[in-house]
């Protein structure tokens, strides 16, 4: 018996000694403020106070948990563009504008202007881009920015040896870039040279309007080739991690927090606002929210959708346009007939997806461009051109009125029951395929609710992994599939390349000599109204006999809540919110 | 004793290698790719696949993992922390530490609250004290722990303020209290049922009435003899669990915003970071059966009659 509890006791000493011996761990690690009082936790509690007093901190919540990497070529999503966006600068940048976002008081807009480039040429006849780097630009650690940082992070995004997610970014932009990533050429063939210390020349294969738009991308900062050849694939840890932008990490503790500070030789140091930004790596939204209710975080991003209607009607949160839409492919391989798919199209009713199912502030759509493009002169895309994907119905079905659901469903049934007296089997059962969330779904069975209603279809629902699922779509076989797609530069024409013969996402087996032209003829022309005038016949051409297989449903909205901070600025490309300069 | 461990130890070997077999062909099969997210073309794929060796034949990948871990080499995250050796994750950022803390404490909370309440509740059975701990264990059982984590932190941190919503790493005493209790109380209420039962059926047996027949106290009768032979099924219980809350309450460490491993044994499966699956598991079944073993060990300290090597008799 005393044998049995004396061992019960040890075993419980030894956990209790445990759990002493491990708590000092992580303390070390971020206790450094405690260093000279006594008693750390009055201690912490006093440079709290004093804290709030000079000090400028601000706590941010993206709703994203680790990044997957931070290294620029290597990263994949919005979160890390976020973070990378305020520790290091491409050769363009952005800058806040007098203008609000969306009519939103609390955050300013933004445009493209120049970063580590002093200033650029473009010549027109070699489509050859001339950028002078400034003289002022340092690394973290002291060392030069110069041309060369720039050559070798381009080669090494395109490199295939890299595998990065983005490594097709330059495709059919920058010259030879395509061949270098199909392995058939050198990366060094790549067409970027650096003349000189502080000039580079970059040469595209066609005049893409969009090009300085994409020198904001992440995977094409600057890297230096000794840091990452000295640390390898870890270089990205707070202790080795290298920077040329606003902030430099000081801290990461992974699945917790990235802590940024601000760069002393950033060119622009003087100017800038808070004194340390962290970013809380979670993807709870409730936790997450409850941490700025309870006044902990400045910023969160990603709300709970229990909340956001209330938080919405309250006036407490804030949407902004995103550049990425939610779309069906409808298959016209199993749909082969354009009126079974444009019936779909008409009988989905996507208001009632945005106020009733997804409740994410979303927007329902108009069209296949999102409401965070614009066109050459600065006007929303979608404002711009309507109702585009009922333009044609109306013109050809004009005693049916498109601009109400009600004239659409009218249509709808029509166009489908002629379509079922030319042979659709009007019992068969159609597929819908969808990446399992919970979002997903209740806009699937909405989708289901809509076509059994209306048109007296079957539809069956389908749910596969995220990690599997393009995989599943791109082999066919589906009616109806759905995908959201985000594009890093203000262009309606990123959405136009996705599809159509030469597309890396047609996954509904459509195809269109005359789509294919014009998508070739934009990419080649530059901005202006002229351009926007065939931008807009190619989405017309989409929606028109024998097209309609693509199915847009609503552009997802940037959401968030903030207090207590001026003076950010939000930009559509890529969806982010710089701090930088942000002021109390 | 020495060597029925060194043989139990040498048989969990070969387990794990078995584990980790079974492990890669399951993951195998499901559908998928680490490399495959919305917005990726199939090309993409398969030149991040021939980069990591996935393109290989499916023997050959199982065989460079099994030799892997035998050399002690668990691989590299291909996704979720990409390019991070799969050990300095588990092991380096202070995960594990963190994950055992936690599961330790919520260990902690189960016995010393389970056990004795039902000690307490088997005792005064069918008396009021019973019936209110009876509800209390119930209610304790039924609601999910995400549900009471939603709650503490909705009257703890957000109305009264007086605790921080964010954990993080568990850097002062306020922060353990809520996590600790969410992940704890569902144990702590089934082992007071299982405790209560156990006593129940020792209570009734002959040589407690013998113990009482002599005179010996209720006290003494109760917490030296009863419960010595009801705490069999209550440790069986334990041992697993232990292994269990080891490896990080993921909901818990989520909600609460604590970077512990917990992330890793769900996230990993989602998004196909093989090397990781594999390594949690592995890591997840080390520990079970440790803790089997520790437990087959305590047995015999709790119940003279069990022998490990069966030549007791």
């Amino acid at each position: 018996m005393k044998k049995a509890m004396s061992l019960f006791l040890t075993l419980a000493l030894c956990l209790s000694v445990a759990a002493c011996g491990s708590k000092t761990a992580p303390e070390s690690n971020t206790g450094k403020t405690d260093a000279g009082t006594t008693d750390t936790a009055e201690g912490a509690k006093e440079e709290d106070t004093s804290g709030s007093g000079d000090e400028f901190a601000i706590d941010v919540a993206l709703g994203y948990s680790e990044p997957h990497s931070m290294d620029p070529t290597l990263a994949t999503g919005a979160d890390q563009f976020e973070i990378l966006f305020h520790t290091s600068e491409g050769l363009m940048k952005f800058a806040a504008i007098e203008d609000t976002v969306n009519g939103n008081d609390n955050q300013y807009s933004s445009e493209i202007v120049c970063g580590q480039a002093e200033s650029y040429e473009f010549d027109e006849a070699s489509l050859t881009y001339t950028f002078h780097l400034r003289d002022d630009i340092f690394w973290s650690d002291g060392e030069k920015v110069t041309a060369d940082n720039f050559v070798y992070a381009w080669r090494r995004l395109v490199d295939p040896q890299t595998a990065a997610a983005n490594g097709t970014l330059l495709n059919n932009i920058v010259k030879n870039a395509t061949a270098i990533t199909e392995g058939t050429m050198d990366p060094s063939e790549l067409g970027i040279v650096a003349v000189d210390e502080k000039t580079l020349t970059v040469t595209l294969e066609n005049s893409c309007s969009y090009f300085l738009d994409m020198c904001t991308h992440y995977g094409l900062y600057p890297l230096r080739e000794d840091v990452i050849q000295a640390n390898g694939d870890t270089w990205t840890e707070a202790e080795t991690f290298i920077s040329n932008g606003a902030y430099v990490m000081t801290d990461w503790v992974h699945d917790s927090y990235i802590e940024l500070a601000k760069n002393e030789k950033y060119y622009d140091y003087a100017n800038l606002g808070p004194s340390k930004i962290t970013f809380h790596l979670s993807d709870s939204e409730t936790s997450n929210m409850a941490a700025y209710q309870s006044g902990e975080y400045n910023f969160v991003s990603g709300i709970p959708s229990d909340q956001i209607e209330s938080l919405i009607a309250s006036g407490d949160v804030y949407t902004n346009p995103r550049l990425n839409v939610t779309y069906l492919y409808l298959n016209c391989e199993t749909i082969p007939d354009w009126r079974v798919r444009a019936a779909i199209i008409l009988a989905i009713d996507k208001e009632n997806l945005v106020t009733n199912v997804t409740q994410d502030g979303s927007t329902a759509a108009t069209g296949l461009i999102p409401n965070g493009v614009t066109n050459s002169e600065n006007t929303v895309w979608t404002d711009a051109v309507g109702e585009v994907m009922y333009a044609w119905l109306q013109e050809e079905y004009p005693d049916y009125d498109l601009s109400t659901y009600s004239g659409r469903c009218e249509l709808a049934k029509v166009l489908y029951d002629e379509a079922v007296a030319d042979g659709w089997d009007g019992n068969a059962t159609m597929e819908y395929k969808f990446n399992t969330s919970d979002t997903n779904k209740a806009v699937a069975e909405a989708v289901q609710s809509d076509l059994s209603g209306i048109l007296e279809a079957k539809v069956t629902l389908s749910n596969i992994d995220s990690a599997g699922y393009t995989d599943t779509i791109s082999k066919g076989g589906f009616h109806l599939a759905r995908l959201g797609y985000g594009i890093t530069f203000n262009d309606a024409i990123g959405y136009y390349q996705l599809f159509g013969t030469k597309g890396n996402f047609e996954y509904s087996g459509w195809s269109d000599a005359n789509y294919d032209k014009l998508v070739e003829q934009a990419s080649a022309m530059q901005n202006g109204a002229e351009r926007d005038k065939v931008l807009e016949e190619i989405e017309q051409i989409m929606y028109s006999e024998n097209g309609f297989s693509v199915c847009p449903l609503y552009y997802a909205s940037y959401v968030y809540c903030m207090k207590d901070l001026q003076n950010t600025f939000y930009s559509s490309i890529s969806n982010l919110t710089y701090f930088g300069y942000a002021t109390r | 004793m020495f060597g029925y461990i060194v043989k139990r130890i040498a048989a969990s070997v070969c387990t794990l290698l078995f584990v980790a077999a079974i492990t890669f062909l399951v993951m195998n099969a499901i559908p998928g790719s680490p490399f495959l997210e919305e917005n990726t073309t199939v090309e993409q794929m398969e030149l991040a696949n021939e980069k990591y060796g996935l393109d290989k034949p499916l023997i050959v990948q199982l065989k460079n993992y099994l030799v892997g871990y035998l050399h002690g080499d668990l691989g590299t995250s291909l996704k979720m922390q990409k390019g991070t050796p799969v050990s300095d994750l588990i092991f380096h950022q202070g995960k594990f530490v963190l994950s055992i803390k936690l599961g330790i404490l919520a260990l902690l909370i189960t016995v010393l609250v389970g056990v004795p309440l039902g000690c307490i509740a088997a005792y005064f059975r069918g008396k009021w004290i019973d019936n209110v701990l009876s509800v209390f264990s119930t209610l304790g059982i039924a609601i999910p722990n995400f549900v009471v984590a939603t709650l503490l932190l909705e009257v703890l941190a957000i109305r009264l303020g007086m605790l921080p919503s964010v954990s993080g790493s568990l850097t002062d005493v306020k922060s353990y209290i809520m996590p600790v209790i969410s992940l704890g109380l569902y144990y702590a209420c089934y082992v007071a049922k299982l405790t209560r039962t156990s006593m129940l059926d020792a209570i009734n047996q002959d040589y407690v009435r013998t113990a009482k027949a002599k005179g010996l106290k209720t006290n003494k009768i109760i917490f030296k003899h009863a419960l010595r032979n009801s705490l069999i099924p209550v440790i069986t219980y334990l041992g697993p669990l232990t292994a269990g809350l080891m490896c990080g309450g993921f909901v818990i460490e989520t909600t609460f915003g604590i970077p512990g491993l917990g992330r890793y044994f769900v996230s990993s499966i989602i998004e196909r970071d093989y090397p990781v699956i594999m390594a949690t598991t592995i890591v997840l079944s080390a520990l079970v059966i440790g803790m089997n073993l520790l437990v087959d060990i305590i047995y015999t300290f709790v119940d003279p009659r069990i022998t490990l090597t069966g030549k007791g008799e």
